[in-house]
């Protein structure tokens, strides 16, 4: 098992070099570039965008620029922002708990609607409870976030007069006013992530429920209740945490517009603005990081395969 | 010169009585007191002066509370206003640090007027000769009591460093060019000498440019990054990345009295759904809206108070002027006879809006109707006709129709900006130009094309940088060693007219010569402008004194005159 660990955890070098080399070539392919976005407001005047180059050192190779930041990260220094020249890492470690926050808050909302959800639906196949169920998560899977982000701050405020605190507040602050602000956002992010769980859920109980050993556990006179829970659905989980693993990046991609709609200090925001004003270093350490977190989710699903069926076994 | 009605109105359903209402609520938005209006300028031959039209206050304002506003869609890229450029550094910059000078607001003057009135400087004369500007500092101007300048007073040093500083790092020190030197023969004088005679030079020094900034702080730190200590209306508290700038009330600030809220947030908000959002929720006390969200807002809410202003901003077409076909008088006219601007206005500003000139219509004071008998004889070129572009487009050789790329930035100025795009090559189509959409990504846009790096032969449909002086605009645009002049425009009389209306110092006739130049560029028309809307800004009915100037000095504008009476 350690070995297994160690030679995923050493596979993910590689993949992460891939990564920074794939990303900072892209983001500079992108046209236009940070110098040319701060001087818009004004006059841009030829020899001071050169000086601001010159500057910020992106009048140097890429290559040149390339190694000068990872070697930084080598160090454990992801740079500074091009834009404001404070350093990413502070920045990456206030902004980084929101969205951690959000993305666990919703993974749970999606687990707590869809695996209840793809459960009864399975048990109580082809009913109408089924059909209602089935037609719920397609339209989960349809309805984009930022429509119905949208909607969830557009109608409170025209009914109610209501919307959740603009003025975000940190966990460590008031829980209680963080989970007001984090709970709506939450619910959008895990609707829309528990569409495909819930089918996958669904699909993969109607497969286990035809199982002998399930056939076997009723003729002995077990409950229908452990039947589904401890024995059917443990069975049918590890697609379903599989599908979790691979989900992350669709939390990400949900918690990049929801933070803008919802008004939260996250990494999808900073994101966002990086790469709109072309903040390469940002940019670059945003995606890294994101990277690594899905690989480290995914490595952790693996490992989770064993915990969850005693005959996987990693050697 | 076309009427330009200014309305803080409570909004009603229909026309009529949004206009009754906007007369019975103006008049009830103005009688706040204006406690902290700026002293008149010193007897000086052509001083400007500070004082505005009063009307008699009806309430004593109130202080204490927090102001919050929408500020900004996205974080201000740097504290220290010197190093970046864009609109929010210096926003925020507002906020805190005073200025020589700024734009007058208060009861009587209008949105936009950019008058330039007493901040830092109580006074100033400018010489007979138009050469040297003195300015006098205020004697009870100090730091905020903060180390390491604990409220120390601020002296004419200040000043001096503070130029310095400018032209040495910030990247519109091209701006303060025309200065050949500045002295400080006592503590609470600064002079500014010169190269030449400058007549826009009290707007340019009025300009959220040349903030007084803390030399000891940007001794010991290098810059004003790390701590924002300034003289202005604001205690700097606290930036939450994201999410809000705090500020508090500096109670030492030199108008006594003034800023009469305890604290002012600036929310950081991106989407525009989520603004409107915080008014009809009540969470936010002022933020701008768009038209069609003004129409909304206004209805479902009738309470919340609406201020509509024209707008300070160019939409336009431009193209490379040193090649066929757009160095063809003919052509250039046929396509601005082929616009339609009353369809843009009516489809896209709810029906409100204002034909521009070479000046955009929120100019005010010198911006002309392109349109009225001010415009004369190429007021023509204005109204549309499409036959007539048949026309011209014949006798210029393309009798068949002229068929041309058209660049326009689809991802950048909303989504006005983009049906502005469709109405406009709708409308050249009937004139038998066809436009070919090429969608540019914007900050390819905004390096390349908006520079003026495009291919000759296309068409650009876009928005010009917002300034606060005629002389930006068609310095800016129409001169050749302009900084936006992205059709090449070499017109030797038009540079002359150029030059010399910014030499000229007597107002009317620097009006005048502006005049001119508008009607020139109507029948020239080396760009093709389009229409503006109104500027529309919410503020919660609590929100009193509210006496709106610009977006970029409202820190030192209006924001500190303003009180709350009524908020919960």
């Amino acid at each position: 098992m350690q070995r297994y660990i160690l030679r995923r955890l050493l596979l993910t070098i590689p993949a992460l070099l891939g990564v920074t080399i794939l990303v900072s070539a892209m983001v500079r392919l992108l046209p236009g570039d940070a110098v040319a976005l701060m001087l818009q407001e004004y006059n841009s005047y030829a020899q001071d965008a050169e000086d601001l180059r010159a500057r910020l050192g992106l009048n140097k190779p890429f290559h040149v620029q390339y190694l000068d930041w990872i070697g930084g990260i080598a160090r454990g220094d992801l740079g500074n922002s091009l834009r404001d020249q404070t350093p990413i890492r502070d920045e990456l470690a206030t902004r980084l708990p929101v969205t951690l926050e959000l993305g666990l808050l919703g993974l749970l909302i999606s687990l707590l609607i869809a695996i209840p959800l793809g459960v009864y639906s399975a048990v109580r196949q082809d009913t109408i409870s089924d059909y209602l169920a089935r037609s719920g998560a397609i339209a989960m899977l349809a309805i984009p976030g930022f429509w119905f982000g949208t909607l969830a701050i557009t109608l409170p405020a025209l009914w109610f007069k209501w919307t959740p605190p603009l003025r975000y507040t940190r966990l460590s602050e008031d829980p209680g006013k963080n989970l007001g602000q984090m709970i709506l956002p939450a619910v959008i992010l895990g609707i829309g992530l528990s569409g495909s769980l819930m089918r996958l859920t669904r699909a993969q109980m109607l497969e286990v429920l035809r199982q002998d050993y399930i056939r076997t556990s009723r003729a002995k006179g077990l409950n229908e209740r452990a039947t589904i829970f401890r024995h059917a659905l443990r069975n049918a989980i590890i697609p379903i945490i599989t599908l979790l693993g691979l989900q992350m990046a669709v939390l990400i991609g949900g918690a990049v517009v929801l933070e803008s709609i919802f008004v939260l200090p996250g990494m999808g925001r900073y994101l966002l603005e990086s790469l709109n004003s072309r903040d390469y270093p940002v940019v670059q350490a945003i995606v890294l990081i994101f990277a690594s977190m899905i690989i480290m989710v995914n490595l952790v699903v693996d490992l989770m395969y064993a915990w969850l069926d005693p005959r996987i076994r990693y050697s | 010169m076309a009427k330009i009605p200014t309305r803080l109105a409570t909004y009603r359903l229909t026309r009529r009585t949004l206009i009754l209402g906007s007369l019975a609520a103006f008049a009830t938005a103005c009688g706040g007191a204006d406690t902290s209006a700026p002293p008149q300028s010193s007897g000086a031959p052509q001083s400007s002066s500070g004082a505005q039209a009063s009307i008699a206050p009806t309430a004593a304002p109130k202080a204490g509370g927090t102001l919050i506003i929408r500020q900004w869609t996205g974080d201000p890229p740097d504290l220290d206003p010197f190093l970046n450029v864009t609109f929010r550094a210096q926003e925020f910059a507002g906020f805190f640090y005073s200025r020589l000078l700024k734009f007058d607001a208060g009861p009587g003057t209008q949105p936009n007027s950019f008058i330039p009135a007493p901040d830092l400087a109580e006074s100033y004369q400018i010489s007979q000769d138009g050469l040297t500007y003195t300015f006098k500092l205020r004697a009870n101007a100090k730091w905020q009591n903060k180390a390491p300048l604990n409220g120390r007073a601020v002296t004419s040093d200040d000043v001096i460093y503070s130029f310095e500083r400018f032209r040495k790092v910030s990247p519109q020190k091209g701006n303060l060019d025309m200065v050949k030197e500045v002295k400080a023969p006592d503590p609470q004088t600064v002079v500014f000498t010169l190269n030449n005679v400058f007549a826009p030079f009290e707007t340019t020094i009025a300009s959220p440019m040349l903030w007084i900034m803390p030399k000891e702080v940007i001794e010991a730190d290098g810059d004003a990054r790390k701590r924002v200590i300034g003289s202005g209306p604001f205690i700097f508290d606290r930036f939450e990345k994201g999410v809000q700038v705090v500020a508090k009330r500096n109670p030492d600030y030199y108008f006594q009295g003034t800023p009469y809220v305890d604290e002012v947030a600036l929310l950081i908000v991106p989407e525009e759904a989520t603004a409107v959002a915080g008014v009809r929720a009540k969470s936010i006390d002022i933020s701008g809206l768009t038209a069609s969200d003004r129409k909304a807002v206004g209805t479902s809410d009738p309470d919340i108070k609406i201020l509509e202003y024209p707008q300070n901003q160019l939409y336009f077409m431009y193209w490379r002027l040193e090649a066929p076909p757009f160095n063809d008088v003919r052509v250039r006219q046929a396509v601005s006879l082929a616009l339609d601007r009353d369809e843009i206005i009516s489809v896209l500003w709810e029906g409100t809006g204002y034909p521009n000139s070479a000046l955009p219509a929120g100019l005010r004071s010198f911006y002309l109707d392109p349109r009225s008998a001010a415009m004369g004889p190429n007021a023509k070129y204005f109204k549309r006709d499409v036959e007539g572009a048949k026309k011209l487009l014949a006798d210029a050789g393309f009798a068949g129709g002229l068929k041309v790329p058209l660049i326009a930035s689809l991802n950048a100025y909303g989504n006005t900006f983009n049906q502005s795009v469709e109405l406009v090559i709708k409308q050249l189509k009937d004139a038998g130009i066809t436009a070919d959409l090429r969608p540019q990504d914007y900050s390819a846009y905004i390096s390349s094309t908006f520079l003026g790096k495009f291919d000759p032969g296309v068409m650009v449909w876009g928005l010009e940088t917002p300034y606060q002086e005629p002389h930006d605009y068609l310095y800016n645009m129409y001169h050749p060693k302009g900084g936006r002049n992205h059709g090449g425009v070499n017109d030797t009389k038009l540079t002359e007219m150029i030059e010399k209306q910014a030499t000229t110092l007597d107002k009317a006739a620097r009006k005048a010569q502006i005049d001119d130049i508008q009607r020139y560029l109507g029948e020239q028309q080396h760009y093709v402008m389009g229409v503006a809307g109104n500027t529309v800004i919410a503020t919660q009915p609590w929100v009193k004194n509210f006496f709106y100037e610009t977006d970029y000095g409202r820190g030192g504008e209006y924001v500190p005159k303003l009180f709350l009476d009524g908020k919960k």
